[in-house]
């Protein structure tokens, strides 16, 4: 269970950096408006609260019980 | 605001902090540890969040836009890394008792003094300087909330060395209290974390104070932004190679989080419980997001304000509340700038003391003969001193640098030059961590050579910059080589300087690093290292720790110890390894290697490794290991710990094994007493019949001359009493081949049905004549079941028997048979006299009537229900009953009706 938490993780960080850096990043660094946000910042929260809620996800919900049967087996 | 009201209210902060730190050590003694806590944990991570964040980050926000967000992106994605990487560290942290992140470096590469050294003096070298612009923060704030135009003035300096001796005392008080550097630090965590929730506050506060009090949220600042050309441009990031410097930002902040002497302190040293970096995971990331989310308002709020004011933007946060005369909000903004920085100061400077004293203080002392043979229970003394005066010095430092050289350099980037400097640390603890092959060599050239490239591309241009050096050469290169030009080294141009520095010292350092670890042999030493380290949780087990070999002396060991841990403390950990490990211990004599081993892990606590190293072999006599040796030793603790977990799961099975063994032999003597009970009371039972039998043909047989008709009616007793006398023998046989389970069911496929109505036929005819009124409720279909339909039936006649034999004249006796999908049930009811609540369980038992003699006592052998129990058992099906007293009684049995081959013949099986 561990290791697949540990892949997960490794995973996870991929994810969050490719969606944080070039060239993700460059599809919302444009001076446009979502009401009067700035498309950039609101990509950006939206973005990390992302990342936050799947570092709780892994971290904290263990997996379903049929998963974890599938594991022993 | 005055002066004095300030300066109350932050010594009245300071006082709080104490009691905060009194108070956890003070819980600590109860036996409650206030910082093995995951939120403590998370919260002393934020220790990440100085000045620099506080103020800082509305500075930067003004200028760039969004990519101050960059060094708290960053620790997010690392936060994902927190269980691969930094859980890791800290199991070979806890294993080899390191206490800072320079003796994790040189613990790895062989316990390397030189290697600790240069690690602690790039430590100092590049955080000395952020200290310094966390005293500055507290300097300037103080200043604006005084509103005193012009900062550095006599009386204000003064100040700032107040809050510096304050903190000095601070941190020596609840910093140094055990010479034990790997012990942890209650009260100074809690302090910390204390401050990270005070920090979070106040920013948030002024944050809402900006966006809703003086604007109308988000939107309305953001609108009015959009029109003024200097904040719209900032709504995207621009500039060359933005993405890079986008990039860049993020990978230094996520090797900071780890490895700034401050975070290794709070994250790996003081971490009390790996399973607390569960919620840190998520935990420091919200807290990162929470605090950032103001940040843009207030800065865009602060221009929009202040639009043609020579306001320095680093200072809106308090700015603008004093602006908008709000005196006790600017207080609290004030005294979370200064909880910023005062934590940052107190861990930062807890982690450089225990390095210099460690790394540099020490190693050279104990290199020094005199003081090597002078060395006697003083030296904890020593050791304390040496760590409080490092503490006094080094805050010293920061206070010269932030009086006499910080006014040369803007500050605005020393954070993130300090969080290049630390990077350069990555590649030989990375490294070190997963790839054996790295050496010393490699990780001291890397480390070396990216510090020179950091300090050439970083330091000295704003060395030139403050013209303390010809600026010539930032400009044309030294000696005019332009190739050489510390900001676009080798051509490269085009990048921001941090960006160009992180590339060009990380591609000399990783390249050295490789380079260097391949080419070159690697010592015993650091192959054992390199094995543990890389490989932890296969060592990770106590007593696998041996790799010394030589001659060494219990009392000159022990004296070593003693002098440095005390008397009792050095004699207990002795003795409780040696209890643990079955070593027996003379003290009069040669130390096993593992006690020297320990010895030398426990000194490493309290001295750093290298020092420990060098203390251990002086009273000791080492021999040399050859490569051979060392993965001999490696290979044979590894067969020892597989050893281990074998015999740990034998004992677990044997264990197991025992407890079965204890149930069965409880089953067998329970079995045995009702054997006795069971003989007791069949004996008992016999005897009544015999009785009457002997006396009948005794009467007999003493009188000859009976009459024909009296003899007549006392055979036929007789005749009676030995029929009855054979049913029960039958019947006892009958059970006792049940229980052993000799008797073998006889499964046909019949119709219950059929069975019931037949049975119900021959019985109605004696009810009639016993005026009793038997019906039967049946279902219309066939009821197929497969079992032994002679054993069926003998439980329906018993049970039917019975009822007759209960139920007086004009009762009733009312049998059902009921198809339950997976069973058949069959109920006999009646009208008889009922059963007490008590016996409903009892009834069943063999001879239930025999052990009751005081309940009146019905015909019959007292077997009949125990023998009908059994059968249905053996069916796999229940019996029971539901009654009560002068209310009849209701006796129900239900039979699975599996089809045939199937769970019935196991059960069968296994009953025999």
């Amino acid at each position: 269970m561990v290791n697949n938490r540990k892949q997960k993780n490794i995973i996870l960080s991929i994810i969050m950096l490719l969606a944080f850096c070039y060239p993700i990043f460059t599809i919302f660094n444009k001076p446009k408006f979502v009401g009067n946000i700035p498309l950039l910042y609101l990509y950006v929260v939206i973005a990390w609260l992302l990342a936050i809620i799947l570092l709780v996800v892994s971290s904290e919900i263990k997996p379903s019980k049929k998963l974890q049967k599938g594991k022993d087996e | 605001m005055s002066n004095s009201i300030i300066i109350i209210c932050s010594l009245l902060y300071l006082l709080l902090l104490f009691g905060v730190a009194y108070y956890a050590e003070h819980q600590l003694k109860k036996g409650k540890s206030i910082i093995n806590n995951a939120y403590v944990y998370a919260l002393s991570l934020c220790v990440y969040c100085t000045a620099w964040t506080y103020y800082g980050s509305v500075g930067r926000a003004t200028t760039n836009g969004i990519s101050f967000l960059t060094i708290y992106i960053g620790p997010t994605i690392m936060a994902a890394l927190f269980f691969p990487v930094l859980r890791k560290i800290i199991r070979i942290t806890k294993a080899q008792r390191i206490n800072s992140i320079a003796d994790f470096i040189s613990t790895r590469y062989g316990k390397n003094a030189s290697l600790a050294a240069v690690v602690s003096v790039f430590c100092i070298i590049g955080v000395l300087p952020y200290i310094a612009l966390q005293l500055k923060a507290i300097a300037i704030s103080f200043d604006i909330l005084t509103k005193n135009a012009i900062s550095g003035n006599n009386f204000f300096s003064d100040n700032t060395l107040y809050f510096t001796v304050f903190l000095a005392v601070f941190i020596i008080i609840f910093g140094t209290r055990s010479v034990d550097a790997t012990e942890k630090h209650e009260g100074l965590v809690a302090a910390v974390a204390f401050e990270s929730v005070i920090k979070l506050v106040a920013f948030l506060v002024a944050g809402v104070f900006v966006t809703y009090g003086i604007f109308n949220g988000f939107n309305d600042i953001f609108l009015k932004a959009n029109q003024i050309d200097e904040l719209k441009k900032l709504f995207t990031l621009s500039g060359e190679n933005v993405n890079a410097g986008w990039f860049s930002g993020i990978l230094l902040s996520m090797m900071a989080v780890l490895f700034l002497p401050r975070q290794f302190q709070v994250g790996v040293i003081e971490n009390v419980n790996e399973e607390h970096l569960k919620k840190a995971v998520w935990l420091f990331p919200i807290y990162l997001f929470v605090i950032n989310i103001f940040v843009i308002p207030i800065a865009f709020g602060g221009k929009l304000v202040f639009q043609n004011m020579p306001i320095d933007a680093d200072t809106f946060v308090l700015a603008l509340p004093l602006h908008f005369n709000k005196p006790l909000l600017s207080m609290l903004v004030f005294l979370g700038g200064f909880s910023a920085a005062t934590s940052m100061i107190i861990v930062e400077t807890i982690a450089l003391s225990t390095m210099v004293s460690n790394n540099l203080v020490m190693p050279f002392l104990f290199r020094q003969q005199n003081f090597k043979t002078s060395i006697d229970k003083s030296i904890r003394r020593t050791i304390l001193y040496i760590r409080r005066f490092s503490i006094i010095l080094i805050l010293l430092f920061a206070y010269l640098y932030d009086q006499y050289v910080a006014q040369y350099f803007s500050l605005v980037s020393i954070g993130l030059i300090s969080f290049a400097g630390v990077a350069q640390f990555a590649p030989a603890i990375i490294g070190g961590i997963y790839w054996k092959t790295a050496s010393k060599n490699g990780a001291l050239v890397g480390i070396i050579v990216g510090f020179f490239i950091w300090f050439y591309t970083l330091i000295l241009p704003s060395i030139a910059q403050a013209h303390l050096i010809n600026e010539s050469i930032i400009s044309n290169g030294p000696f005019n080589i332009w190739w050489l030009k510390p900001q676009s080294l080798f051509g490269l141009e085009g990048f921001d300087s941090i960006t160009h520095a992180l590339f060009w010292s990380m591609f000399f350092n990783c390249t050295a690093y490789f380079v260097f670890s391949v080419y070159s042999k690697l010592i015993p030493q650091e192959v054992y290292q390199a094995e543990i380290f890389v490989d932890i949780d296969k060592y990770n087990s106590p007593g696998s720790d041996s790799i010394w070999r030589g001659t060494a002396y219990m009392p000159d060991l022990f004296s070593l110890l003693e002098n440095f841990l005390g008397k009792e403390r050095a004699n207990n950990l002795i003795q409780n390894y040696a209890h643990r490990h079955k070593i027996a211990i003379d003290f009069g004599s040669k130390a096993d290697p593992r006690i020297v081993s320990f010895s030398e892990k426990i000194l490493a606590g309290v001295i750093g490794s290298a020092s420990a190293r060098i203390m251990v072999s002086s009273v000791t006599k080492e021999e040399e290991l050859s490569l051979n040796e060392v993965f001999k030793i490696l290979h044979e603790s590894q067969q020892m710990i597989e050893l281990n977990k074998e015999l740990r799961k034998k004992s677990i099975e044997l264990t197991k094994a025992t407890e079965q063994l204890r149930e069965a032999n409880l089953q067998l003597k329970t079995m045995d007493e009702l054997k006795d009970e069971f003989l007791y009371t069949v004996t008992h039972e016999l005897r009544t019949p015999l009785t009457s039998i002997r006396s009948l043909t005794e009467i007999v047989h003493d009188n000859p001359d009976l009459e024909d008709e009296e003899r007549e009616k006392f055979l036929g007793a007789v005749v009676k009493e030995t029929e009855r006398l054979s049913h029960l023998i039958t019947k006892v046989l009958n059970l006792e081949k049940y229980e052993s389970g000799k008797q073998k069911l006889n499964l046909t496929s019949f119709d219950m049905n059929l069975l019931v109505k037949d049975l119900y036929t021959s019985y109605k005819l004696v009810a009639n004549e016993k005026a009793i009124n038997l019906t039967i409720t049946q279902p219309n279909s066939m009821l197929l079941l497969h079992a032994d339909k002679d054993l069926v039936q003998q439980v329906l006649v018993n049970l039917i028997s019975n009822a007759m034999k209960f139920t007086p004249e004009q009762g009733k006796i009312h049998i059902v048979i009921s198809d339950l999908q997976n069973e058949i049930q069959v109920s006999i009811i009646d009208t008889g006299k009922g059963i007490a609540k008590e016996l409903h369980e009892l009834i069943f038992d063999k001879f239930f009537q025999a052990k009751n003699q005081t309940i009146k006592k019905p015909v019959g052998t007292g077997l009949g229900l125990a023998i009908c129990k059994k059968i249905i058992e053996m069916h796999g099906g229940k019996i029971w009953v539901e009654s009560e007293i002068e209310k009849g009684a209701c006796f129900t049995f239900t039979i699975p009706n599996f089809e045939p081959g199937n769970t019935l013949i196991e059960h069968n099986e296994s009953s025999i």
